[in-house]
This record gives structure tokens, C-alpha cells and sequence, in this order.
């Protein structure tokens, strides 16, 4: 019974959502609370107990340091990234460094990676799905924004394996929403989807014919969301705050917390109204005297406080219909897709940005999460009548000599895609190669996105630009990166799914899906003999690869060996300089 | 297709120029390359494959990459004009053309300003992948950094020529 059966969950920055065929029609499943959407948010109790839900989002302000909100901005992240640099400065868990410049949550002495974090809000997802149908389930569709880059997409895998699931497929948020629209029905359209969450914002173009969903191009920004809505309200409240009474609220963590909730009600509440009362009793004690903040926060206040982060999105909005090659007159039809585009003042944008009015008519929390069902239903039946044509959303490159990077696959590429390179060595008799797989948009490996990094040796040594190495990127339907090196006149070849920031190998998963399942309730003590995830050593750069043909070049190229030349650490190792 | 035609198709994938992949004549017009492309992908979809073998996924796999490959060269037409060439020589499958990796970084060291550099690299990067168009914009926007830059004039009036070359000879009848 229980094989006839995959769920599609939607595992948002804010709030997730679980959705299931019934009959033919894909149905949101609430959760015990009989909410429809459930708040990604994970509290640790005292007791060891672990919470998940609006009930754990409660507890953000009584208990911040030991309740995880947001963790999906850092899921896949290096410890030394901005976004990570960011939550840190503001987030009231804590933030701490694990293998290979991992990110780890640190509560109540134990840690944990974002994808256990994660794994704890698909559990309950799981178990919500469960309680509805009464009988265990295994197979699901995770959604992710279609502008996850590789590391992004492997923690969240990894997360749906610890938390017990089979995952079918990765799929874009986007995608998820055009096929709950069910767009097509005979007719071409292109349709434009909005996708503005709580933390990332995306916008792709589809054309979708009778049964293809092709999407042409996929552009997104990482670092904007709804939450950064919030925070423009939040500094509007903390500044007045500290003009009538001279304190800076925002070092204080329980006073942010309540003004955050504040912030997140008002805006919530703007959607419905033209102005929200925003009451806040005893934010801070001034001299011994609770102080609190009162403020009427109205529409257009808020649209002056947020036009810019609108603006933005439509920068991205130009680059995607450029990309595309089309112009938004040629668009049939908009989707808004994510809580934020709930706010009067971006649906008034976006309608006069694309010049029309958006299509609205399915609530856009769970407009995704019944997309995933659609398809994770269509996976499981052999009667599949929709197929999806992704793409890319962000250029594949390999590092070259000089801090420089090589494009090896350009971004809005469909996907599955392959290519094969070759490369030879810049050292005489030099037995192996860093190979190092960045995505992003910019030619120093500095502004991309390092993805991973493997040593390459077996191969036939020989004088520098002799020896030749063939590497073979490919990308799969999932947008998941495989990288293989190959020595053509010896054969030897390795090959490795890259998956370096989230810090589990295969071995870890594995162990943490052990752990899990001898342990009912976890205990206090690592379980003994539960092998504790070995930091695994980047190999040692010995080389680094050029492209051929080439000319010899100086022993010691200036930057050679530098990964991150601005960042605070240094992957290289012990080729690093400062 | 049964898993032995997916073996047979993917054992003769390397013999088969993108044409012969994707079922369209050396002439076909780019709406016709498009549902072709749809066409392929839909008797060759990795999703309907996810309960087969993992040797039949593979294959597909691997099938469907070629097909992505074949469509990512024969729409854009400044690539489909340079596969034609190479076909016509024998070459079935069409590869970015190796490039000479210390001369472009010195070329890319040309510029005066740091944005004059970046965006004269971007522009050779987007010429280097057949988007004449966005290698022109690129050029464009070093040139507002570096206004009498001689070669960045003449790189930009030989990207313009050559891009409408390209309109001019549109692909579809420009082959016999």
C-alpha cells in the first residue's frame, strides 16, 4: 500500500508543507494543530525532547538560543560564507564551524549539520502525512528554490535520507508551482514564476506546451526574501525606540525577538489592511523602568521602507526574460509563488512590472507543495503524462591557474547535460591534480561558489603540458553536479559526487540513519561506537590544472593555491601565504 | 522503449551526428529543432526511467544528456553553423573549442580599470560561447569604463560584424 504512495514536500525558509494525490487531485496535508502549513522550526526542550512547528516558533522568544529558525538559509553553506557571516550576527542559536568549513547548530552541547536540522522539520512533515493516511510512508518530492546551487541541493538530499525518506527527486519550487497551475492543456504559454520566499527569491520563464514544461531561464538572488522585509520594519521600530529612549534594542536578543514577531504580524497584517497598529508592552527596561514601543505602520510606509528590495527582484526579472530572450509582452500568464508576494505593495509591482495581473487563485504557501505532489505522484505511477525540461541556473567552472576560473557549462543550460574537457599539468613529472568545481558567475574563483574539490593522480607522469587529463562535468535532471577525471592513455579515473560543504560523506548519513534508528529518543551521550564524523583532510594541491594547448609558465604563479583570496579561511592549505 | 533498445540506442549514440539524434533534417528551422527536442525528451526522460535498472538508468542518462547537448548547439545558430562545419568534416559531436588559457588572461589583462578588465573578460568568455550578442553588451559596458580603449573599439566592431553575419545568413537556408 504504503508503495503507492509519494508525498511532495514543500521545505520552505519559513514555513513547510506537505501535499498527496487523493484521487486525482492533489490535496494539502494538515498537521495535528490542523494547520496547513507548519513553521520550519526546530526547538530543543530541556528534557532532550525535540519540537518542530508553530509550537517551537513560540518558543523563539523565551527560549532563542535552543529553538532553529531560518536554518534554511545556511543549509549548504561554508562556515565562511556571507550568508553565514550574516545569520550569525543576528541569530540567537549557535553557529559553529564543523569539517571541511561545515556549518554546525550548537544546542544544549551537541551539534548538529543543517541537514540533520532540516531532517528534523521533513520527519515531522513525514509523520504529518502519516497521521493522515495512517500508515507509514517513504517516498517523497523535496522542492528546492530553483536557484540552489549544487551543495545547496546535496544537503537537502542528505536531509530527506537521514530523515528517513526515499527521495524520488529533487525539483524546483518554480517547476513545483506551474505543474499545481497546470498550465499547458493543449495550448503553448509562457508564463513567468515569481517565487519570492522567506528567504530567497527566484524567477523563471517557462514554455509549457500540451505536456512539456520547459523552463528557459532560471535567475535568482540568494540573500533576499521576506525576511528581509521584516528586518527593514525591525530597524524602523529599533530607531525609534532608541530615539525616544536612547537604547539600542538590537543587541538586546529577547527585545529583537519580540520586535521580529512584531514585525512579521504587522506585515502580515498589511495585507488585509491599510494600516496595522504595531504594540509592543515592555520591550526594555530604561533605568529601571519597562519601556515600550507603539507605531502605526501603514501600506505605503512600508512600500517607502521596501521599494528598493522590489526593485530588486526585478533586476532579476530582467535578467531572466533577457535570458529567455523574450520581452514580458510575449508572457501569457504570471504565477506568484511564496508568502512575501501576499504584500499589496509586490503585487502592485509585479503586476505593473509584467504588465498584467498575476494569477493568484491558488494560496501561494501551498501552491508548491501540491506541485511536488503532482509530480512525486506522476514518479511513482507509469502513466507519467507531464515531463519537466530544467535547466541550470548557475555556470559550472573549474579552477584554473591565476585565481581564474574556466567555464565549463553556462548557466540556463538544460539539464541532463555533460562535457568533457581536457587539461594537462603545469609541472614537470608532477603525479597529481587539485581539481576544483566552482558555480557561479564570475571569472576569479573568489566570486563563485566553491562546490568541492578532489585530488586527481594515477595518471602517467610527464614533462608539464604533456600529460593529459580528461574531466567530465555532468549535471543531472536534479541540478546535482558529478565531476570524473580520467587519464585517457592509462585509464585510471576517479570519479565523486560533489558534495563537500555539508560535511557528511555517505559514511556519516549512513551512521546518523543508524543512530537514528537505534535511538527512539536520543540520548544524552553519542551512542558508543557511533562513528563520529572524521574530518576529512583536503588533499594537498600539488598542481593545478591548465587548459591545453598552453605555454610553460613560471614555477610559482603569484596566486597560485589561493582558493578564497578575501575570505577568512584559506582552503588551499599549506600553500596559503597569510 | 525496454531497456534492450535503451542499451542499443546509448551503444550507438557516439556514431550519430545531433541530426540523426534528435530525428530532423540538416535544414530543419529552429520551432522544428525545438519540438524535435520535446519530442526525444519525452521517449527519453531520466524521471520515467527511476524504477528501472540502475544500468538502464545510466543509459538514459547518458542518452538524454546527448539529446540536451544536440539541442543546446543546433538552437543557438552561431554554434549550429560552427557544428555544421565540423560535421561536414566528420566531427559528430561539437565541443567548445579549447582555448589558449595564457594568452586570453594576458589579453584579459588589457584593460586600464578594474570594471574595463572584468567586463572585457566577460565579453571574451560570451564570445567564446557563441553569444555574440552579450559579448557585444559586455564590450559595451567596458567601454563606458574606458571610452578610448583602441582595443576594445575593435574588438566590439569585429563582434558587431560578426554578429550580423549571423543575422544576415540565417542558418536555415544558408545550407543546402
Amino acid at each position: 500500500m504504503s508503495e503507492n504512495v509519494a508525498i511532495g514536500i514543500d521545505l520552505g525558509t519559513s514555513n513547510s508543507c506537505v501535499a498527496l494525490i487523493v484521487g486525482d487531485r492533489p490535496r494539502v496535508l494538515a498537521n495535528a494543530f490542523g494547520e496547513r502549513t507548519t513553521a520550519s522550526v526546530v526547538g530543543f526542550g530541556e528534557d532532550r525532547s525535540i519540537n518542530v512547528g508553530n509550537q517551537a516558533k513560540a518558543r523563539v522568544i523565551l527560549d532563542p538560543k535552543h529553538t532553529v529558525s531560518s536554518s534554511k538559509r545556511l543549509i549548504g553553506r561554508y562556515f565562511f560564507s556571507e550568508e553565514v557571516r550574516k545569520a550569525r550576527a543576528i541569530s540567537r542559536y549557535k553557529i559553529v564551524e564543523g569539517p571541511n568549513h561545515s556549518v554546525r547548530i550548537e544546542v544544549r552541547d551537541e551539534d548538529f549539520s543543517l541537514s540533520e536540522i532540516a531532517a528534523f522539520v521533513l520527519k515531522e512533515m513525514k509523520q504529518v502525512a502519516e497521521t493522515d493516511l495512517g500508515h507509514e510512508i517513504s517516498k517523497a518530492v523535496i522542492t528546492v528554490p530553483a536557484y540552489f546551487n549544487d551543495n545547496q541541493r546535496q544537503a537537502t538530499k542528505d536531509a530527506g535520507k537521514i530523515a528517513g525518506l526515499d527521495v524520488l527527486r529533487i525539483l524546483n519550487e518554480p517547476t513545483a508551482a506551474a505543474l499545481a497551475y497546470g498550465y499547458g492543456c493543449g495550448m503553448r504559454q509562457r508564463v513567468a514564476i515569481y517565487d519570492l520566499g522567506g528567504g530567497t527569491f527566484d524567477v523563471s520563464v517557462l514554455e509549457i506546451g500540451s505536456d512539456v514544461f520547459e523552463v528557459l531561464s532560471t535567475c535568482g538572488d540568494t540573500f533576499l526574501g521576506g525576511d528581509d522585509f521584516d528586518d527593514r520594519i525591525i530597524d524602523l521600530l529599533a530607531e525609534k525606540f532608541q530615539t525616544e529612549h536612547g537604547l539600542n534594542v538590537r543587541t538586546d536578543p529577547f527585545a529583537f525577538e519580540k520586535l521580529k514577531a512584531a514585525a512579521e504580524k504587522a506585515k502580515i497584517e498589511l495585507s488585509e489592511t491599510e494600516r496595522a497598529e504595531i504594540r509592543v508592552p515592555a520591550l526594555a527596561s530604561v533605568d529601571g523602568k519597562e519601556c515600550g514601543i507603539e507605531h502605526q505602520l501603514t501600506r505605503s510606509e512600508l512600500s517607502k521602507l521596501t521599494g528598493d528590495l522590489v526593485q530588486r527582484t526585478f533586476q532579476v526579472c530582467d535578467e531572466a526574460m533577457q535570458q529567455a530572450g523574450l520581452t514580458v509582452r510575449d508572457l501569457e500568464g504570471v504565477i506568484m509563488v511564496g508568502g512575501s508576494t501576499r504584500l499589496p505593495t509586490i503585487r502592485e509591482a509585479v503586476t505593473s512590472y509584467f504588465q498584467q495581473e498575476p494569477d493568484l487563485h491558488i494560496n501561494p504557501d501551498e501552491v508548491v507543495a501540491l506541485g511536488a505532489a503532482i509530480h512525486a505522484n506522476a514518479l511513482i505511477s507509469d502513466t507519467s503524462d507531464t515531463y519537466l525540461l530544467d535547466v541550470t541556473p548557475l555556470s559550472l567552472r573549474i579552477g584554473i591557474t591565476g585565481g581564474m576560473t574556466e567555464l565549463i557549462i553556462e548557466r540556463n543550460t538544460p539539464v541532463p547535460v555533460d562535457h568533457t574537457r581536457i587539461f594537462t599539468t603545469v609541472q614537470d613529472f608532477q603525479h597529481a591534480v587539485a581539481v576544483r568545481i566552482f558555480q557561479g558567475e564570475e571569472l576569479a574563483q573568489q566570486g563563485n561558489e566553491l562546490l568541492g574539490e578532489f585530488e586527481f593522480s594515477g595518471f602517467r607522469p610527464g614533462p608539464r603540458g604533456e600529460v593529459r587529463i580528461e574531466v567530465t562535468f555532468a549535471i543531472s535532471t536534479e541540478g546535482i553536479v558529478r565531476v570524473a577525471a580520467r587519464d585517457p592513455d592509462t585509464g585510471a579515473e576517479r570519479s565523486v559526487t560533489i558534495n563537500m560543504s555539508s560535511g557528511l560523506s555517505q559514511q556519516d548519513i549512513d551512521s546518523i540513519i543508524a543512530r537514528a534508528r537505534t535511538e527512539s529518543v536520543r540520548s544524552a551521550a553519542p551512542a558508543p561506537g557511533a562513528a563520529a564524523p572524521e574530518p576529512v583532510a583536503l588533499p594537498e594541491i600539488e598542481g593545478e590544472l591548465l587548459l591545453e594547448p598552453e605555454e610553460p609558465v613560471e614555477e610559482e604563479p603569484p596566486s597560485s593555491g589561493r582558493l578564497f583570496g578575501a575570505a577568512e579561511d584559506d582552503l588551499s592549505g599549506p600553500d596559503s601565504e597569510d | 522503449m525496454s531497456p534492450k533498445e535503451i542499451h542499443a540506442l546509448a551503444r550507438l549514440l557516439d556514431g550519430m551526428d545531433y541530426y540523426k539524434l534528435l530525428r530532423v533534417p540538416r535544414d530543419a528551422a529552429g520551432a522544428e529543432i525545438r519540438n524535435a527536442y520535446h519530442e526525444a525528451r519525452r521517449r527519453m526522460h531520466p524521471d520515467s526511467y527511476l524504477r528501472a535498472e540502475p544500468d538502464v538508468r545510466d543509459a538514459v542518462d547518458r542518452i538524454a544528456r546527448r539529446i540536451t547537448e544536440g539541442y543546446t548547439t543546433l538552437r543557438s545558430p552561431v554554434r549550429r553553423s560552427a557544428y555544421d562545419e565540423k560535421l561536414d568534416e566528420g566531427q559528430l559531436r561539437f565541443v567548445a573549442e579549447t582555448r589558449d588559457a595564457a594568452r586570453e588572461t594576458a589579453e584579459a589583462e588589457l584593460g586600464n580599470t578594474p570594471n574595463g578588465k572584468k567586463y572585457f573578460a566577460l565579453a571574451l568568455e560570451a564570445e567564446r560561447v557563441g553569444d555574440l550578442a552579450k559579448a557585444v553588451a559586455q564590450l559595451k559596458m567596458a567601454l563606458m569604463f574606458e571610452a578610448d580603449n583602441a582595443r576594445f573599439k575593435a574588438k566590439l566592431a569585429e563582434l558587431q560584424a560578426r554578429a550580423k553575419l549571423v543575422k544576415a545568413a540565417p542558418h536555415q537556408i544558408g545550407r543546402n
